[in-house]
Protein backbone atom coordinates (compact mmCIF):
# COMPACT_ATOMS: atom_id res chain seq x y z
CA UNK A 1 0.00 0.00 0.00
CA UNK A 2 1.30 2.90 -1.13
CA UNK A 3 -1.40 5.57 -1.02
CA UNK A 4 -0.98 8.31 1.54
CA UNK A 5 -4.20 8.43 2.16
CA UNK A 6 -5.09 4.91 2.96
CA UNK A 7 -1.65 4.88 5.28
CA UNK A 8 -2.85 7.87 7.20
CA UNK A 9 -5.83 6.60 7.65
CA UNK A 10 -4.65 2.70 8.89
CA UNK A 11 -2.24 4.97 11.22
CA UNK A 12 -4.92 7.08 12.46
CA UNK A 13 -7.28 3.95 13.32
CA UNK A 14 -4.43 2.28 15.02
CA UNK A 15 -3.56 5.54 17.15
CA UNK A 16 -7.49 6.15 17.99
CA UNK A 17 -7.93 2.61 18.79
CA UNK A 18 -4.66 2.75 21.05
CA UNK A 19 -6.14 5.98 23.01
CA UNK A 20 -9.52 5.03 23.31
CA UNK A 21 -8.76 1.54 24.77
CA UNK A 22 -6.28 3.42 27.86
CA UNK A 23 -8.95 6.56 28.60
CA UNK A 24 -12.13 4.91 28.40
CA UNK A 25 -13.09 1.76 30.35
CA UNK A 26 -16.54 -0.01 29.03
CA UNK A 27 -16.79 -0.47 25.20
CA UNK A 28 -19.34 1.90 23.72
CA UNK A 29 -17.51 4.80 24.96
CA UNK A 30 -14.37 3.59 23.69
CA UNK A 31 -15.96 2.97 20.22
CA UNK A 32 -17.02 6.51 20.39
CA UNK A 33 -14.20 8.01 21.70
CA UNK A 34 -12.00 6.12 19.07
CA UNK A 35 -14.48 7.18 15.96
CA UNK A 36 -13.84 10.73 17.69
CA UNK A 37 -10.42 10.77 17.45
CA UNK A 38 -10.14 9.09 14.35
CA UNK A 39 -12.33 11.50 12.43
CA UNK A 40 -10.12 14.79 13.93
CA UNK A 41 -7.00 13.05 12.97
CA UNK A 42 -8.24 12.49 9.34
CA UNK A 43 -10.28 15.38 8.94
CA UNK A 44 -7.36 17.38 10.64
CA UNK A 45 -4.54 16.17 8.18
CA UNK A 46 -6.68 16.95 5.70
CA UNK A 47 -7.29 20.80 6.80
CA UNK A 48 -3.56 20.74 7.08
CA UNK A 49 -3.20 19.67 3.93
CA UNK A 50 -4.98 22.24 1.95
CA UNK A 51 -3.60 25.05 4.31
CA UNK A 52 -0.11 23.83 3.14
CA UNK A 53 -1.62 23.90 -0.35
CA UNK A 54 -2.85 27.24 -0.57
CA UNK A 55 -0.10 28.68 1.09
CA UNK A 56 2.75 27.02 -0.78
CA UNK A 57 1.35 25.21 -3.36
CA UNK A 58 1.85 27.40 -6.45
CA UNK B 1 -12.32 -18.10 68.47
CA UNK B 2 -14.15 -15.28 66.09
CA UNK B 3 -11.35 -14.31 63.24
CA UNK B 4 -11.56 -10.56 63.64
CA UNK B 5 -8.09 -10.27 61.38
CA UNK B 6 -9.20 -8.77 58.17
CA UNK B 7 -8.68 -10.65 54.78
CA UNK B 8 -5.98 -9.19 52.31
CA UNK B 9 -7.56 -7.18 49.57
CA UNK B 10 -7.88 -8.47 46.36
CA UNK B 11 -5.27 -6.14 45.17
CA UNK B 12 -2.52 -7.07 47.08
CA UNK B 13 -2.93 -10.51 45.30
CA UNK B 14 -2.01 -8.57 42.33
CA UNK B 15 1.64 -8.59 40.56
CA UNK B 16 3.78 -5.51 41.83
CA UNK B 17 3.87 -2.22 40.29
CA UNK B 18 7.76 -3.00 38.93
CA UNK B 19 6.70 -6.21 37.55
CA UNK B 20 3.49 -5.00 36.06
CA UNK B 21 5.78 -1.60 33.86
CA UNK B 22 8.14 -4.76 33.22
CA UNK B 23 6.08 -7.14 31.55
CA UNK B 24 4.09 -4.28 30.13
CA UNK B 25 7.20 -2.78 28.17
CA UNK B 26 7.81 -6.71 27.39
CA UNK B 27 4.98 -7.43 25.72
CA UNK B 28 2.50 -4.82 24.82
CA UNK B 29 -0.66 -5.48 26.70
CA UNK B 30 0.55 -7.79 29.55
CA UNK B 31 0.90 -5.18 32.41
CA UNK B 32 -3.11 -4.73 31.60
CA UNK B 33 -3.59 -8.94 31.81
CA UNK B 34 -1.25 -8.84 35.05
CA UNK B 35 -3.83 -6.19 36.37
CA UNK B 36 -7.39 -8.09 35.19
CA UNK B 37 -7.88 -6.60 32.16
CA UNK B 38 -7.80 -9.09 29.70
CA UNK B 39 -10.26 -7.13 26.91
CA UNK B 40 -7.60 -4.14 26.84
CA UNK B 41 -4.41 -6.31 27.18
CA UNK B 42 -5.85 -8.39 23.84
CA UNK B 43 -7.11 -5.21 22.09
CA UNK B 44 -3.18 -3.48 23.37
CA UNK B 45 -1.40 -6.49 22.32
CA UNK B 46 -3.08 -7.02 18.66
CA UNK B 47 -2.92 -3.46 17.92
CA UNK B 48 0.63 -2.44 18.40
CA UNK B 49 2.13 -5.58 17.51
CA UNK B 50 0.43 -5.39 14.31
CA UNK B 51 1.69 -1.61 14.19
CA UNK B 52 5.21 -2.86 14.89
CA UNK B 53 4.08 -5.61 11.78
CA UNK B 54 3.44 -3.06 9.31
CA UNK B 55 6.23 -0.83 10.08
CA UNK B 56 8.35 -3.66 9.11
CA UNK B 57 6.82 -4.51 6.49
CA UNK B 58 6.32 -0.62 4.92
CA UNK B 59 10.73 -1.20 4.96
CA UNK B 60 10.47 0.34 8.39
CA UNK B 61 14.18 0.93 9.56
CA UNK B 62 15.02 -0.33 13.48
CA UNK B 63 17.27 2.62 14.75
CA UNK B 64 20.70 2.06 16.21
CA UNK B 65 21.62 4.29 19.74
CA UNK B 66 24.06 6.78 18.00
CA UNK B 67 24.48 8.93 20.04
CA UNK B 68 26.05 11.42 17.35
CA UNK B 69 22.90 11.56 15.43
CA UNK B 70 20.01 12.92 18.17
CA UNK B 71 17.59 11.80 15.88
CA UNK B 72 18.24 8.43 15.48
CA UNK B 73 18.92 7.99 18.98
CA UNK B 74 15.88 9.29 20.01
CA UNK B 75 13.81 7.09 17.50
CA UNK B 76 16.24 4.40 18.72
CA UNK B 77 14.56 5.14 22.15
CA UNK B 78 11.23 4.99 20.78
CA UNK B 79 11.47 1.67 18.99
CA UNK B 80 12.94 0.15 22.01
CA UNK B 81 9.96 0.79 24.13
CA UNK B 82 7.73 -2.26 23.06
CA UNK B 83 10.55 -4.94 24.22
CA UNK B 84 9.89 -8.07 22.67
CA UNK B 85 8.89 -7.43 19.24
CA UNK B 86 12.28 -4.97 18.96
CA UNK B 87 14.22 -7.96 20.07
CA UNK B 88 12.65 -10.47 17.60
CA UNK B 89 13.44 -7.85 15.28
CA UNK B 90 17.04 -7.37 15.87
CA UNK B 91 17.66 -11.05 16.37
CA UNK B 92 16.20 -11.89 12.89
CA UNK B 93 17.62 -9.09 11.17
CA UNK B 94 14.32 -7.72 10.30
CA UNK B 95 14.24 -3.87 10.10
CA UNK B 96 16.94 -3.21 7.72
CA UNK B 97 15.64 0.06 6.17
CA UNK B 98 14.94 0.69 2.46
CA UNK B 99 15.63 3.76 2.05
CA UNK B 100 14.96 4.13 -1.46
CA UNK B 101 11.22 2.43 -0.78
CA UNK B 102 8.17 4.37 -1.25
CA UNK B 103 6.96 3.44 2.39
CA UNK B 104 10.39 3.80 4.21
CA UNK B 105 9.58 6.70 5.99
CA UNK B 106 5.27 5.41 6.62
CA UNK B 107 6.91 2.11 8.05
CA UNK B 108 9.22 4.68 10.54
CA UNK B 109 6.29 6.64 11.04
CA UNK B 110 4.59 3.56 12.57
CA UNK B 111 7.85 1.29 14.29
CA UNK B 112 8.40 4.44 16.24
CA UNK B 113 4.69 5.32 16.94
CA UNK B 114 4.31 1.56 18.21
CA UNK B 115 6.74 2.04 21.14
CA UNK B 116 5.70 5.29 22.36
CA UNK B 117 2.40 4.31 22.16
CA UNK B 118 3.29 1.23 24.06
CA UNK B 119 5.13 4.34 26.67
CA UNK B 120 1.55 5.01 27.60
CA UNK B 121 0.48 1.72 27.78
CA UNK B 122 2.84 0.93 30.31
CA UNK B 123 2.44 3.87 32.53
CA UNK B 124 -1.78 3.45 32.59
CA UNK B 125 -0.88 -0.34 33.31
CA UNK B 126 1.35 1.06 36.46
CA UNK B 127 -1.51 3.65 37.18
CA UNK B 128 -3.30 0.46 38.02
CA UNK B 129 -0.97 -0.84 39.75
CA UNK B 130 -0.39 0.83 41.92
CA UNK B 131 -3.71 1.96 42.65
CA UNK B 132 -3.55 5.95 41.11
CA UNK B 133 -5.90 4.93 38.32
CA UNK B 134 -9.32 2.66 39.56
CA UNK B 135 -9.48 -0.19 38.31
Amino acid sequence: MTSHLGVMMLFAACVSIVFATILRDDATAQMRFAGRIFLSLVLGAYAAGWLMFLAFGR
Amino acid sequence: MSSSVAKPALASVRPSAALTFVAAWLVPGAGHFLQGQLRKAVILFVVLTAMFAIGLGFAGRLFPFQVTEPLVFLAALAEWAIGVPRMIGAFTGAGRGDVVAATYEYGNTFLIAAGLLNVLAIFDAHDLATGRKPA
